[in-house]
């Protein structure tokens, strides 16, 4: 085997002079490489450009629609009733003639009776029961003067879960002299059945003891007992009652329509829109909503259109407390309002102001008190469809990129040649242009000389709606000079501007589901491989 | 700079090949008793024995290159990549063989028979290509005279085998030694292989898009494989060179091939002669690895919505081709069992004595080479000069496209017999003008009367 190998490494020999003192011509091939290729459907292009919540089939023709939805607001029980920690103290003292009764043994027998407001937040309300979900109501006295005490502590207006008032006991025996005694009871299942004195719930509190001679300490005039009760951390299961016209004030709150959110300008007309304000109300009382205010802005432009709506919202509550929630629409069309001039300057957000106020026909009948449960809300939704039925015209999309570009490493590349080939299905177009900035934003180059049509608008019929794609080749190249220019970007802009058919002619398109786009993206690379 | 000076090396690679598997049309005059049944073993010696030189008995080094010369392509020092072009065949070879002779010996009996044996180790290549694949990688695939052409690469394909030969033989007359047969059985054990067992497939890019087809059946096998899981061709020959570690534990294939001839004598003066040489396969079971494209391949890029997810990502695309077509030659899972035929031989031809000291040869050879075959007819005059000195010459019509000019000496020194020669002197005073590269050398020690055919005619 040395032997062949000797053999051929003589041949090399041979001809190893001529090899070095060889000369080649320049080498330029030309690399023709697919890059990217792609169909698009309608799902892939509008949740791409929009990552929409949705995209709807609109109809039974294959009409698309784009769907935006939002929670405007949401409230529960804790925004709107409160039932804060309570305590109230009540000392007990000895007059003269109390304290020598007790000391000649005759002893002191005495009650009395308090009424106590329950505190709410807002205050006013007309609380007929509350039933609870959590919480504690704690008892505590203290003994001051070292006599026989024996008594007991009722609240007729707290019932516990069997609806038995709440009863303490006092009693001094095993209790020391300056402690205080605590007694705790868990409201759980508790009922609260305060008694109306407009414009207080009261409840009731009946104290009832006996005290009798210590031999050992003499009574004296004086504090004897001190007694305290308080509801700490109440949870309502909940609450039935007249609320009044308590205000629901709630925050300016907008939905953003991401399909614009690089647009700049342009016009975009539906045919149609859609606005729903999705309702669903566990509130047992009646609400009037006041909407102060629909309109959408352009923040680019300032373009700013209200939406002309009706007033007076109002819906009935939840009719029983165990009861389904009530779900109402309000819906903002073409036959109501003005809903498509809303979207017509491309906005970016559509703002809400909404306000309500309960009962707003004052006191329910006495059978149809209001309620809220611990779970009850109100809840408001956004549900904005926009069926695609309509045109679009000089919509401007700028989208800036961060990015740096090198080309150091493909000095045995002439140029490049990218060239993009798309059969767009879909009837609108789109001119681009890209421009390269440096970091203080001056222009270093640009894609391509003017901005260019990469992708043409499918041919419609007279119902808007297409029949041939729009075929469109565009060649962008990037040569070392190009390149050189680009070796300090720092920004990339993209600039587009998109079209439907004859937009010019205001002539209405339809975008439907069966809608694609073909786009193929592949380079030539022009190769100088020098000697 | 550097890949134009690796494709100049590439390309006179292919000028100045080393060596070759032309027909080595000398054999059929070749009196050294180690080889003269190469050609045809209806060749007998009449020696009593013989014993080839071990390591040296015998030494065949042919090396070509089909396609183009260096004096066609290089003009003033300037290699010409359109002149290589305009040169090359629409199939091009570059065709490699060499064959040591480790051992032999032989003997006769009774007169009649003769009986040979020996070793030998044999490496044998080719390496094919389309002017068409030249021209798509001198020109690139985005060229305007490629794009939207279907170029045919079929025949491209990279061969190799190396393997041990243990062989024996006879040689006997019949009718009065009219008409002579010969046989030999050789035995063969497989070292390494690289066989493209199928390759007809084209390339086509749309000149619209830029989408890359492959269409056609390429089949390829190696033992080569280390690693049968991973089919990483790297990875193969990196694993297969580890063996040579342990060469004890070589995974080797098995086969056999036969050699058949026979020679008829009309008159005196005029011989017909047959042969059908090294007619076998050899098997390989123990780490092998196929690859196959099957059908059609369209390679068009990546998704879009890879490149958008990741804009980064654009050489990626590049990447992603290689990775595509490299994909597209799908392993056959699993290790399978492959043959490959040995490289055979037929020759047909007549020998004519004109006297006593002078003859022609005139021979149609058809040679195989992993799956494809040349055609070659060969015209050859021996001229003795005593008894001492044979020489030999004439030309040879490779392929019936490449004249070559066979010339060798046959040197008869008492016991000692030497041969020299070459298929084609030309390369030895113009190399640039040829790319057919050939030497060969035989030498035996022989014992006992020898009546070898044309010495008798010497001695009468």
């Amino acid at each position: 085997m040395k032997n062949s190998l000797f053999i051929v490494a003589s041949f090399l020999l041979l001809f190893s002079c001529r090899v070095d003192e060889l000369k080649v011509e320049d080498w330029k091939p030309i690399a023709a490489i697919p890059l990217a290729y792609s169909n698009f459907d309608v799902y892939d292009v509008l949740t791409r450009t929009d990552s929409l919540d949705e995209l709807l089939v609109f109809g039974t023709d294959g009409l698309m629609a784009l769907n935006y939805k939002g929670e405007l607001f949401s409230l529960g029980l804790d925004e709107i009733l409160d039932l804060p920690d309570q305590s109230i103290s009540q000392p007990l003292s000895f007059s003269e003639s109390e304290a020598d009764l007790i000391d000649s043994g005759i002893g002191l027998s005495s009650s009395f009776n308090i009424d106590t407001p329950l505190e709410t937040d807002p205050e006013g309300i007309r609380i007929d029961e509350i039933v609870m979900l959590g919480g504690s109501f704690e008892f505590t006295y203290t003994i001051i003067q070292d006599e026989v005490f024996s008594g007991s502590l009722t609240l007729s207006n707290i019932l516990d879960a069997n609806s038995n008032p709440l009863s303490f006991v006092i009693s001094s025996v095993d209790t020391e002299v300056g402690i205080p005694e605590t007694v705790s009871f868990d409201l759980t299942g508790a009922s609260i059945l305060p008694a109306w004195e407009d414009p207080d719930n009261v409840l009731n509190i009946d104290f009832e003891f006996d005290v009798t001679d210590n031999p050992d300490n003499d009574a004296i005039e004086g504090d004897a007992l001190d007694i305290n009760i308080s509801i700490l951390q109440p949870e309502m299961d909940y609450i039935v009652g007249y609320f009044g016209q308590i205000p629901i004030n709630t925050d300016r709150d907008s939905v953003s329509i991401r399909i614009f959110d690089n647009g700049l300008t342009g016009t975009f007309a539906l045919e149609e829109a859609f606005i729903d304000l999705n309702i669903e109300n566990s509130f047992g009382l009646p609400v009037a909503f006041d909407l102060t205010e629909v309109s959408s802005l352009n923040l680019d432009s300032g373009e700013e259109t209200d939406l002309i709506f009706p007033n007076d919202l109002e819906l009935q509550g939840q009719a029983t407390l165990n009861g389904p929630p009530e779900e109402a629409v309000f819906a903002f069309d073409n036959n109501n309002t003005n809903v498509i001039e809303l979207f017509e300057p491309s906005p970016k957000t559509i703002f809400f102001q909404l306000n309500a106020s309960a009962n707003p026909n004052g006191e329910p009948p006495i059978d149809m008190p209001n309620f809220i449960k611990h779970d009850s809300r109100l809840d408001v939704e956004i549900d904005v469809l926009l069926p695609l039925n309509g045109y679009a015209q000089d919509l401007l999309f700028i989208d800036t990129l961060s990015t740096e570009l090198s080309f150091d490493e493909y000095a045995e590349i002439d140029s490049l040649e990218f060239k993009l080939a798309s059969s767009n299905g879909f009837p609108i177009s789109a001119d681009a242009q890209i421009l390269f900035l440096n970091e203080n934003n001056v222009l270093l180059d640009s894609l391509f000389t003017h901005s260019t049509a990469v992708f043409a608008s499918g041919d419609i019929n007279a119902d808007g709606i297409v029949e041939n794609p729009g075929l469109t080749t565009v060649f962008a190249t990037l040569d070392n000079e190009k390149a050189a220019n680009l070796d300090s970007t720092e920004q990339v802009v993209i600039r587009v501007l998109a079209n439907t058919t004859n937009s010019s002619n205001q002539q209405i398109v339809r975008f439907m589901e069966d809608y694609s786009m073909d786009v193929r993206l592949g380079v030539k690379i022009y190769g100088n491989i020098e000697q | 700079m550097k890949m134009t000076k690796t494709i100049s090396l590439l390309v006179l690679l292919f000028v100045s090949g080393t060596t070759l598997a032309q027909l080595n049309s000398t054999y059929q005059f070749d009196d050294i008793p180690g080889s003269s049944w190469l050609g045809n073993p209806a060749f007998v010696g009449q020696e009593k024995f013989f014993i080839g030189f071990p390591g040296l008995n015998a030494l065949d080094v042919n090396a070509a290159h089909t396609g183009f010369t260096f004096n066609k392509t290089v003009e003033n020092d300037n290699l010409k990549f359109n002149k290589v072009l305009s040169e090359l065949n629409d199939a091009n070879h570059l065709l490699f063989s060499t064959r040591l002779g480790i051992l032999n010996g032989g003997f006769r009996i009774n007169q009649k028979w003769h009986v040979r044996f020996g070793a030998q180790l044999v490496t044998q290549a080719r390496i094919s290509y389309s002017k068409s694949l030249f021209d798509l990688i001198y020109k690139g695939n985005g060229h305007p005279d490629i794009i939207g052409q279907n170029l045919d690469l079929s025949g491209l394909s990279f061969n190799s085998l190396s393997y041990t030969d243990f062989f024996a033989g006879a040689g006997t007359s019949f009718l009065n030694e009219r008409l002579f047969v010969g046989a030999n059985l050789h035995y063969l054990n497989g070292i390494a292989v690289a066989y493209t067992e199928k390759s007809e497939f084209s390339i086509y890019t749309d000149p619209d898009t830029y989408d890359i087809s492959v269409n056609g059946d390429f089949t390829y096998n190696t033992n080569l494989a280390g690693d049968s899981t991973t089919f990483d061709i790297a990875q193969d020959i990196e694993d297969f060179a580890d063996q040579f570690q342990d060469p004890q534990d070589l995974p080797i294939g098995r086969g056999f091939a036969v050699d058949l001839g026979a020679r008829f004598k009309l008159t005196d003066q005029l011989e017909i002669q047959a042969a059908a040489m090294n007619v076998g396969a050899i098997k390989f079971t123990e780490n092998t690895a196929t690859y196959e494209l099957d059908g059609s391949f369209t390679y068009q890029g990546v998704d879009f919505d890879d490149l958008i997810d990741n804009p980064d990502s654009t050489i990626t695309a590049f990447e992603a081709l290689g990775d595509s077509i490299s994909d597209a030659f799908t392993a056959v899972n699993g290790s399978s069992d492959f043959a490959v035929p040995t490289n055979s031989q037929f020759t047909l031809a007549a020998n004519y004595a004109i006297n006593q000291t002078n003859d022609l040869n005139v021979m149609f050879a058809h040679q195989r080479s992993f799956n494809h075959g040349f055609n070659t007819m060969s015209l050859m005059y021996r001229k003795k000069f005593g008894r001492i000195l044979w020489l030999r010459g004439g030309a040879q019509y490779f392929d019936f496209n490449h004249v070559l000019i066979p010339v060798g000496f046959q040197l008869n020194a008492g016991p000692v017999q030497f041969g020299l020669g070459t298929n084609n002197i030309i390369a030895a005073f113009a190399p640039t003008k040829t790319g057919f590269f050939t030497g060969h050398v035989q030498l035996a020690l022989r014992f006992g009367k020898d009546r070898g055919r044309n010495i008798e005619v010497a001695e009468e």
